[in-house]
């Protein structure tokens, strides 16, 4: 019996392996641009790139181009067409998704993770990156694993260059949370500065270090004016009395209640003669839409732009609640493109270039 | 007599043939007819040796480019690894841009090539050189595209761990120390990081971030170099210095594993943790999962580059990429769908930098 049982093992395996064997496949090698593969799954055989393109050319007309074979040049081909498409916006007023308008809300610091040696974490986030000279800096550190930590951290503020350590505090554990939380001042010279968090951990020293800066009084906002209607745009002026003359860049993010619509960018040398700077809403973004209620203005941040290389930009922002206004009646503007003639000879040498494929 | 004639027929020919291949270097040179503007990336030397002056700047970014792109690009902007973006680098590279200026180098549109670091870099000489050069009454650079290779424009969580690293004595966590020297080539120290603040995730990304019209391609590799020892240090898929989220140009700094919501690196077709969307003008064109950060600039093949495709119409017209795939099932895989992947045919033949180049000069 016990023979019989082995053959018989025997047999099932071998059946198994051969079974597995034959089903198995890996076509990489066979694999070829040119000559698509029967899919096993009962879908019919892939058509060719010809005639896939022919096929999707009938349908779209015949006087467009076939796309091209050669994946990279399809890919520059898509290129030179999205950027066309945003060669439509001007610079200054671009749309936004709700993934851009997180990323280019400005001023924001995620939380930097240090591993520990036992597999735990020692986490600091604070709640920006810039922080204007005056303002108080929280610092939020969390320690994560099995490790023995006392009830406090302490805090330095320290100058990168000289390691000078201009400002220390004590970070106290929350009952509640378990996070530890303190704040450190920031009436120190602008610049960029180190955050070092200390931690005893199982009776060691470790230090988490990140970056931050301490940002010069710029100005102040002062509100908007009216806006208008002018050459396809709306035009929102933004009141700043700047503390001293420079060239300055505003930025801010157009919403009509939670949806974003826009990036508004302005750059203009200011001084104590002239202080507002006017964000233009191009019609590409507003024509055709609907909107509902007010806009509003949000994540205001204004730039000193750097006068010589090597000097640093320095940033001031507006108000957390940003500016609500009633815009104009917006019938009149037109959902046609921008005049930006470097724009426009960019796309059309990108797609110059890519018509070779 | 008859002899001295052939030898001078033959010097004459020679110098001929010489002279014309030289012409045709210099023609080659451009990429698609237009000048090809060099920008490279972090140079860890400079910060165990701060060089010297701009001529030890220059031949160190001469260098970095000899694999592949030197002898294919008209100028570069080089700079110190040991300074910072908005200081001694801003200076070095505008230096650089003045003269590119004054050439007239891009009266007809330039590409930028730019590696790791020199993404950031670009970025911010982009925000800024128009002004800068009409301030001397000269012409901005008018530039075409931005051809991105690893891309650090959104930083680096090494970058964060070294300067963690400099504050903490030697004997801490040696796997993490040794990823952070990898990348740094030193023992990291509080006042000898250089642009590596710079490339802190918070620093970089609140750093001339302003939507730019000009058009940046993203070429992002996923390899493992340093014997893979950085890779547990970076969220999400990465290069082995550079993770995925900053060089497919996405905003944020959330570790992601493609830069397509539905193709792997390695051009699986499957759902993926890709961005949740990228910067303006940002398009992610090539990603390769095999080649490494540096190898992206020409010295590795036997890489598979994958298209990053999102969708695959174009002006209405649709590639059928289904024809373009291949579908595998390992052997253990006895019954079910095989696995389709997309792919760049051919690309494992050469590597990513030829693939490009080649493509667009065809």
């Amino acid at each position: 019996m016990p023979p019989k049982a082995l053959v018989a093992g025997l047999f099932v395996a071998s059946i198994v392996v051969s079974t597995g064997y034959l089903l198995s496949e890996d076509n990489r090698f066979g694999f070829s641009w040119d000559t698509p593969t029967r899919e096993d799954n009962g879908q019919q055989e892939a058509p060719s790139p010809g005639a896939a393109s022919k096929a999707s050319q009938a349908t779209a007309g015949l006087q467009q181009k076939p796309p091209s074979d050669n994946p990279v040049g399809f890919m520059l081909a898509k290129v030179a067409d999205q950027y066309a498409q945003s060669a439509r916006y001007p610079p200054w007023s671009v749309p936004l998704t709700e993934a851009q308008a997180k990323g280019y809300r400005g001023n924001h610091y995620e939380p930097v993770a240090l591993p520990l040696e036992n597999g735990g974490q020692f986490t600091v986030t604070l709640d920006k990156f810039r922080f204007t000279r005056g303002e108080d800096i929280l610092v939020v550190a969390s320690l994560q694993g099995p490790q023995v930590v006392g009830n406090s951290l302490q805090a330095t503020l320290e100058r990168p260059e000289s390691r000078d350590s201009v400002e220390t505090t004590t970070l106290e554990q929350d009952g509640e949370t378990g996070y530890y939380q303190g704040s450190l001042t920031t009436d120190e010279e602008p610049g960029e500065y180190r955050l070092i968090v200390e931690a005893a951990i199982d009776g060691k020293p470790v230090r988490h270090a990140s970056s931050l800066t301490i940002e010069p009084y710029l100005g102040d906002f002062e509100g908007l004016e009216d806006t208008y209607l002018s050459n396809n745009n709306l035009v929102i002026p933004v009141n700043f009395s700047p503390q001293a003359s420079g060239f300055y860049a505003l930025s801010a993010q157009l919403y009509n209640g939670q949806q974003p619509v826009a990036q508004l960018q302005s750059e203009k040398r200011l001084d104590r003669t002239s202080d507002t700077l006017s964000l233009r809403a191009h019609g590409t973004v507003l024509a055709n839409k609907s909107f509902n209620g007010k806009f509003q203005l949000r994540n205001l941040q204004i730039r000193q732009l750097p006068a010589r290389p090597g000097d640093r930009t320095h940033y001031a922002f507006g108000p957390e609640e940003g500016y609500d206004f009633e815009p104009p009646d917006l019938d009149d503007l037109k959902d046609t493109p921008a005049v930006n003639p470097e724009s426009e000879q960019r796309a059309a040498l990108l797609k110059q270039l890519a018509d070779k494929f | 007599m008859t002899t001295k004639k052939t030898r001078t027929a033959c010097k004459i020919a020679l110098a001929t043939a010489l002279i014309s291949s030289m012409m045709a270097g210099t023609a080659q040179a451009q990429l698609a007819g237009h000048n090809v503007i060099l920008v490279h990336g972090f140079q860890m030397e400079d910060l165990e040796t701060p060089p010297a002056n701009l001529q030890a700047i220059r031949d160190a970014g001469e260098d970095y480019w000899q694999t592949f792109w030197l002898s294919r690009s008209e100028a570069r902007i080089d700079w110190p690894s040991d300074g910072r973006i908005e200081g001694s680098i801003a200076q070095r590279a505008y230096e650089q841009i003045r003269e590119i200026s004054q050439q007239g180098l891009c009266n007809d549109f330039c590409i930028v090539v730019s590696h790791s670091t020199g993404d950031l870099v670009t970025r911010y000489l982009l925000e800024n050189q128009a002004r800068w050069l009409q301030n001397e009454g000269l012409p901005p650079l008018k530039i075409l595209a931005s051809i991105d290779y690893a891309g650090a424009g959104g930083g680096t969580d090494l970058a964060n761990l070294a300067l963690s690293l400099a504050y903490n004595p030697t004997w801490y966590n040696w796997p993490l120390r040794a990823a952070v020297q990898a990348f740094t080539g030193i023992e990291p120290e509080p006042g000898k990081l250089g642009v590596v603040n710079d490339l802190q995730t918070n620093t970089a990304r609140n750093l001339a971030l302003s939507p730019n019209s000009i058009p940046r391609l993203r070429f992002v590799a996923g390899g493992s170099p340093y014997a893979g020892i950085t890779k547990p240090f970076i969220s999400g898929k990465d290069d082995g210095v550079v993770p995925a989220h900053s060089s497919c140009g996405a905003t944020t700094a959330q570790g992601i594993d493609s830069c397509s919501g539905n193709l792997s690196l390695a051009g699986k077709v499957t759902s993926q943790n890709g961005p949740a969307g990228l910067y303006y003008n940002h398009y992610p064109v090539l990603m390769n999962e095999g080649v490494t950060h540096s190898g992206v600039l020409g010295s590795e093949t036997g890489n598979i580059s994958v298209p990053v495709v999102n969708n695959t119409t174009l002006n209405s017209l649709q590639v059928d990429f289904a024809s373009r795939s291949y579908s595998k099932r390992p052997w253990w895989k006895l019954w079910g769908s095989k696995d389709r992947y997309i792919e760049v045919p051919g690309s494992d033949q050469t590597d990513m930098s030829t693939l490009v180049y080649s493509t667009l000069n065809n």
